[in-house]
C-alpha cells in the first residue's frame, strides 16, 4: 500500500471523511500512509506529487512563506517538467499574480528550528 | 468589529485580487483587519501531506501571535482557514501534543482565539448589515455558489455552514441582487492542490463543475477560496480548448461581488487580474463598465 498511487492522489478534499458512516478518518488515513511511506523511504507512487509537496515545503522553510515563482522553479527542474504551464505563468506575471522578489519573514529562524526539531525530536 | 488578520501565502500572489477585495469590502463595513504581525505559511496541503507535526507547528505560531494581540482570528482562504483549525483543534484535544508544539515554536498557546473563515464573518452580519450597503444591485448576474471542500468540510473541525448543502454563499448572492443559481456540484473538490503536479486531473475536474455550471444557467461563479478560484479561472481555457466547449464563466471571490455591489472602484477589487474577464458580462448585466 505504500507504493500505491492511490496515496499521492488522494488531493485531501475530506468528502470520504464526512460521509463514512463509521467515522473512520480517511483523509486522515491517507496523511499517515503518505508520512509512513515518506520515513520508511518507499520510493513513492507518483513522484510528481511527492517532488510538489516536498519542494513547497522547502519554500516555506527557506522565507518562512511560499514563493511560488522560485518553488515552481525548483519544481520544475526536480520534475523535469520544463515546459508545462509556462505561458499561463507568463500571464499570470502579467497581471501581477507571481511576485518575482520573495517575501521573507523575520522569524525565518524559528521556521527553520520547527522544521529541524521536528526531524530530530 | 477588529480581527486579527491572516491573509496567506496566495493572497500576497496569486489571489492578490481576493486581498484586495477584502481590504475594501471590510473597510466599508467597518471590519478592522489588523494583519498578524510576521506570519508564516500554514503549510497548506504540502505539510499534512507529508508531516503531521509540521502541519501542526506552522499553524500553531499564527495562532499563538493572534492570540498575543488578544483578537480572534479571520483568514479569508479556506485552506488557511482549515488548516489553523485543524492545528487549533489537535493541540486543544491533546494535552502533551500542545507542550510538545508550544515548545517547538517558542511561544505559548492556551486556545483561546476563535478561528473564522471570512465568509462566516460577513454570513453572521447577515443580509440587515449588508443590504444597506448595496447601491447597485446585481441584477441579470446569474451566479454558482461554489463552496469546494476545505472550507465546508470535515464538519467536526471547520464547524462551519452544512458539508452537503451549504448556504452562506447562497445568501450572500441574493443579499447582493443577484440571481443564485441552484445546482448539485457546489461541494464538488476542484483537484485544488494538484494543480501543479497533475493538470491533466484538474481540468477533468474542473471541467465538470464549470460545465454543469452552466448547463444550470449560470453566467459566473462565486467562490470562497484562492485554490478553487485559481483552478476555475487559471484552468478555463484549458478547458475550454481540451473539451471544445464554450464556457466564458467569469469567476469571482465573493468579496468582488460585494464590492461591486457596494459601487467600489473596480481597481480595488482586482478585477483587471481576473483571466476570464467579467467586463462583457458586467457591462450587459448593467453593473458597470470595467
Amino acid at each position: 500500500m505504500l507504493r500505491s498511487k492511490m496515496i499521492w492522489l488522494c488531493v485531501g478534499c475530506e468528502t470520504c471523511t464526512t460521509r463514512c458512516p463509521r467515522g473512520i478518518e480517511l483523509a486522515k488515513v491517507m496523511d499517515a500512509l503518505r508520512e509512513t511511506s515518506v520515513k520508511k523511504k518507499v520510493k513513492p507512487g507518483d513522484p510528481s506529487i511527492s517532488t510538489f509537496h516536498q519542494t513547497f515545503l522547502n519554500s516555506v522553510e527557506r522565507l518562512g512563506r511560499v514563493h511560488e515563482v522560485s518553488m515552481l522553479a525548483e519544481y520544475k527542474l526536480r520534475s523535469r517538467q520544463l515546459f508545462t504551464d509556462l505561458l499561463l505563468g507568463a500571464k499570470m506575471f502579467l497581471k501581477g499574480k507571481l511576485a518575482l522578489i520573495p517575501e521573507v519573514i523575520k522569524g525565518r529562524r524559528e521556521i527553520k528550528e520547527i522544521f529541524k526539531k521536528t526531524r530530530t525530536d | 468589529m477588529k480581527y486579527a488578520y491572516y491573509p496567506g501565502c496566495s493572497l500576497h500572489s496569486t489571489a492578490r485580487d481576493y486581498d484586495l477585495s477584502t481590504t475594501a469590502v471590510c473597510e466599508e463595513l467597518g471590519i478592522e483587519l489588523v494583519e498578524i504581525p510576521d506570519w508564516n505559511c500554514c503549510g497548506a496541503t504540502s505539510a499534512h501531506a507529508l508531516d503531521k507535526e509540521i502541519s501542526i507547528a506552522l499553524p500553531l505560531r499564527n495562532l499563538a501571535i493572534a492570540e498575543s494581540m488578544g483578537l480572534d482570528v479571520v483568514a479569508p482562504c479556506a485552506a488557511c482557514f482549515n488548516r489553523m483549525k485543524s492545528a487549533h483543534n489537535a493541540v486543544m484535544q491533546d494535552a502533551e501534543l500542545l507542550s510538545r508544539m508550544t515548545a517547538r515554536i517558542g511561544k505559548p498557546y492556551s486556545g483561546k482565539v476563535r478561528i473564522l473563515p471570512l465568509l462566516a464573518v460577513i454570513d453572521e452580519l447577515g443580509a440587515d448589515v449588508i443590504q444597506p450597503h448595496v447601491k447597485r444591485p446585481l441584477s441579470n448576474l446569474k451566479v454558482a455558489p461554489y463552496y469546494g471542500c476545505l472550507l465546508i468540510r470535515p464538519p467536526e473541525t471547520v464547524q462551519f455552514d452544512d458539508p452537503e448543502d451549504p448556504q452562506s454563499l447562497d445568501r450572500l448572492v441574493a443579499a447582493l441582487g443577484a440571481d443564485t443559481v441552484k445546482w448539485p456540484f457546489k461541494n464538488e473538490c476542484c483537484g485544488a492542490g494538484l494543480s501543479i503536479s497533475k493538470p491533466e486531473m484538474v481540468v477533468k475536474l474542473t471541467h465538470d463543475i464549470l460545465s454543469m455550471a452552466k448547463r444550470c444557467g449560470a453566467n459566473s461563479m462565486v467562490t470562497a477560496c484562492p485554490l478553487c478560484q485559481a483552478n476555475l479561472d487559471l484552468r478555463q481555457a484549458d478547458v475550454e480548448k481540451i473539451y471544445g466547449e464554450k464556457l466564458g464563466l467569469p469567476a469571482f471571490y465573493f468579496t468582488q461581488l460585494m464590492g461591486l455591489a457596494f459601487d467600489i472602484p473596480s481597481s480595488h477589487l482586482g478585477l483587471d487580474k481576473m483571466m476570464v474577464s467579467p467586463a462583457a458580462l458586467l457591462a450587459e448585466a448593467g453593473v458597470r463598465g470595467v
